[in-house]
C-alpha cells in the first residue's frame, strides 16, 4: 500500500493524460504497456528484490555488493531528497489552492491569479521576495510529513491506509462529474482516439518508456527501503505488478477527469480542446481551476475535491522520498528515526524557502528537469549495472522466484542487463540532445547550466556522503 | 465518443483493471502481501 502511495503522486493527474493524448491518444497505451513490461514491472521487482533481499535502503545496498558503489545509493537519495524538496512546495500551492476554493478567487483569469499567487518574477535570476502564504502552507506540510514519519513503519501504514482510497476515489466522483457535462464526451474523444501512425515515431516510444520510469518512482531509493521492510516470505513479483497497475490505473482515471473537464471548458467558452489542453502546473493550476470556475453547480466543491485529491495523492509521495533519506542516514550513523526524521524535514523546508520566493517557480522547472532525465537515469542505469551485471541479476531472480507466485524467466536478467540499461541511456542522450537544439521553456542558458550544476553537486554530495565514516 | 475511442477504453480498462483484479486475486488466495509485524 505504501509503495503504491509513493508511485501515485501528482504526476499520475497532470501528466499522463497530457502525454497519452500528445503521443497518439488511445494508441499510446500499445507502447505503454510494452514500456510497463518490459521496463517498469522488471525493475520495480528489481528494487523490491533488493530491498527485501538485503533489508536496507539504497545506500546499503549498493554498499553491501561493494563499499565502492555505496555512491550510487546516495546520488539516488539526494537526488529524491532535492525532489522533495520542491515538491513539497508544490504541495504548499495546492493547500493554498484547497483554500482559495471555497471562493474560486482566481475567478475568470485564473492565469494571471496564479503569476499574482506565486509572485511570479521576469527571470530565474530576479528572485523576488517571499511569499508568507506559501512559506506557511510549506511549514504545514513538512510538519506534516515529520509527524506522519518519525514513529516509523506502522504511523505510514495507518496514513496510506486513508491517503491512497481517498483521492482515488475523489478522482472517480470528479470524473463521473465530468463526464456528465456536455461537450465532455469530445474531449474524452480527443483523450482515447488512437492515431496509431504516431506508434511509428520513436519519440513516442521514448514518451512511453519516460512516463513509465518517473511516474513508478525508480531509482529513488523509494522502493529499495519499503522492500526492506516485507516479510521474509512476502511476494515480490505480485506487489510489484500491482503497484504498477495501480498506477497506471490510476492516471488512466485521471485522464478521464481530466479531458472530460476540458471537453467541458471548450464546450462552455468556444476555444478548441487542443488550445486548453496542457500538463504540469499549468494544467492543475490554471486550466482545471479555469473549468472549475465555469461549473454550472457546486463549483467549490469540486474545485476542494481536486485539491484534496492532489494533496492526497501527493503527500504519501512525499514522505516515501523523505523516508529513502532518513532510512539511508539512520543505517550509517546509527541515528534514532526521530531525530534522523527531524534533521531530513528541517533541512528540507529550509532549503525550500528559496523555491516560495517570486521565481522559485522556475527553479522548480529546471530542477526538476535536471535531476528527472539526468539525475535518476543514471541511478537507474548504476542499478542495472551493479545489480544486474556486478552483483549479478541471476541471484535476484533466484530469490524473487523463491517467494513468489509469478515466477520470472530467465528473459527477465535480459531486460535487467541489456534492454533497460540501453532505454536508459537513450532517454538521457535524447533529453541532451533536446536540451543543445531547443533549450528548455525558452529559459537563459545561465539558468539551464545551473540545472547541470545541481545534478553535479548531488553526484558529489553523495562521494561525500560515502566517504564520511559511519 | 468515436468506435474507436471506445474499444481503447476497453482496451485499457481490461488490462489495468483486469491485470489488477487478477494480480489482487492471487496475493488473497496465497496470503503472502504485506508489511512485517
Amino acid at each position: 500500500m505504501a509503495a503504491i502511495g509513493s508511485a501515485v503522486g501528482l504526476g499520475n493527474i497532470w501528466r499522463f493524460p497530457y502525454v497519452c493524448y500528445q503521443n497518439g491518444g488511445g494508441a499510446f497505451l500499445i507502447p505503454y504497456f510494452v514500456a510497463l513490461f518490459t521496463v517498469g514491472i522488471p525493475l520495480l521487482v528489481l528494487e523490491f528484490g533488493i530491498g527485501q533481499w538485503f533489508g536496507t535502503a539504497a545506500p546499503g545496498s549498493f554498499r553491501n555488493v561493494n563499499k565502492k558503489w555505496e555512491w550510487a545509493g546516495w546520488w539516488g537519495v539526494l537526488s529524491t531528497f532535492i525532489i522533495a524538496i520542491y515538491y513539497s512546495v508544490i504541495m504548499a500551492w495546492c493547500l493554498s489552492y484547497l483554500f482559495h476554493s471555497a471562493g474560486l478567487v482566481w475567478g475568470n483569469n485564473a492565469a494571471a491569479f496564479f503569476n499574482r499567487f506565486l509572485g511570479k518574477t521576469s527571470s530565474p535570476f530576479i528572485l523576488g521576495s517571499i511569499r508568507p502564504q506559501i512559506l506557511f502552507a510549506l511549514l504545514f506540510i513538512w510538519t506534516s510529513i515529520y509527524l506522519i514519519l518519525y514513529k516509523g513503519i506502522k504511523s505510514i501504514g495507518k496514513v496510506v491506509a486513508i491517503t491512497v482510497p481517498l483521492p482515488t476515489i475523489l478522482l472517480l466522483i470528479i470524473a463521473i462529474r465530468g463526464i456528465t457535462l456536455p461537450g465532455a464526451l469530445d474531449g474524452i474523444d480527443f483523450y482515447l482516439t488512437p492515431h496509431f501512425a504516431k506508434l511509428a515515431s520513436p519519440s513516442v516510444w521514448l514518451a512511453a518508456y519516460a512516463q513509465i520510469f518517473f511516474s513508478l518512482g525508480l531509482a529513488q531509493g523509494i522502493m529499495i527501503v519499503y522492500a526492506s521492510h516485507l516479510r521474509k516470505k512476502d511476494d515480490v513479483t505480485n506487489n510489484a505488478f500491482i503497484t504498477a497497475l495501480v498506477d497506471g490505473g490510476t492516471a488512466f482515471l485521471a485522464g478521464f477527469a481530466v479531458f472530460s473537464v476540458l471537453g467541458y471548458l471548450s464546450y462552455s467558452t468556444g476555444a478548441s480542446i487542443q488550445s486548453i489542453a496542457g500538463s504540469g502546473m499549468g494544467l492543475a493550476f490554471i486550466t482545471y481551476p479555469t473549468a472549475i470556475s465555469n461549473l454550472p453547480v457546486a463549483a467549490s466543491l469540486f474545485g476542494a475535491m481536486f485539491f484534496i485529491a492532489l494533496l492526497t495523492f501527493g503527500i504519501d509521495s512525499a514522505f516515501s522520498m523523505v523516508e529513502s533519506v532518513t532510512g539511508g542516514i539512520e543505517e550509517k550513523w546509527g541515528m534514532s528515526k526521530e531525530k534522523a526524521t527531524f534533521l531530513v524535514c528541517l533541512i528540507g523546508f529550509l532549503a525550500g524557502v528559496p523555491f516560495t520566493m517570486g521565481g522559485g517557480s522556475y527553479w522548480i522547472d529546471i530542477t526538476d528537469h535536471f535531476i528527472s532525465n539526468f539525475g535518476l537515469v543514471f541511478v537507474g542505469l548504476m542499478e542495472c549495472i551493479v545489480f544486474g551485471h556486478i552483483m549479478g541479476a541471476e541471484h535476484i531472480r533466484e530469490h524473487v522466484n523463491e517467494v513468489s507466485d509469478i515466477k520470472l524467466g530467465k528473459w527477465w536478467e535480459y531486460l535487467i542487463k541489456f534492454v533497460a540499461p540501453a532505454i536508459l541511456i537513450f532517454i538521457a542522450v535524447a533529453s541532451f540532445i533536446e536540451l543543445l537544439n531547443k533549450g528548455y521553456e525558452g529559459l537563459p542558458s545561465g539558468a539551464l547550466i545551473a540545472g547541470g550544476v545541481i545534478v553535479l553537486i548531488s553526484l558529489i554530495a553523495s562521494i561525500v556522503l560515502m566517504k564520511v565514516k559511519a | 465518443m468515436t468506435g474507436s475511442a471506445i474499444a481503447m477504453f476497453i482496451f485499457g480498462c481490461a488490462v489495468f483493471y483486469g491485470g489488477l483484479a487478477w494480480c489482487i486475486y492471487i496475493a488473497i488466495k496465497k496470503g503472502r502481501n504485506g508489511f512485517k509485524e
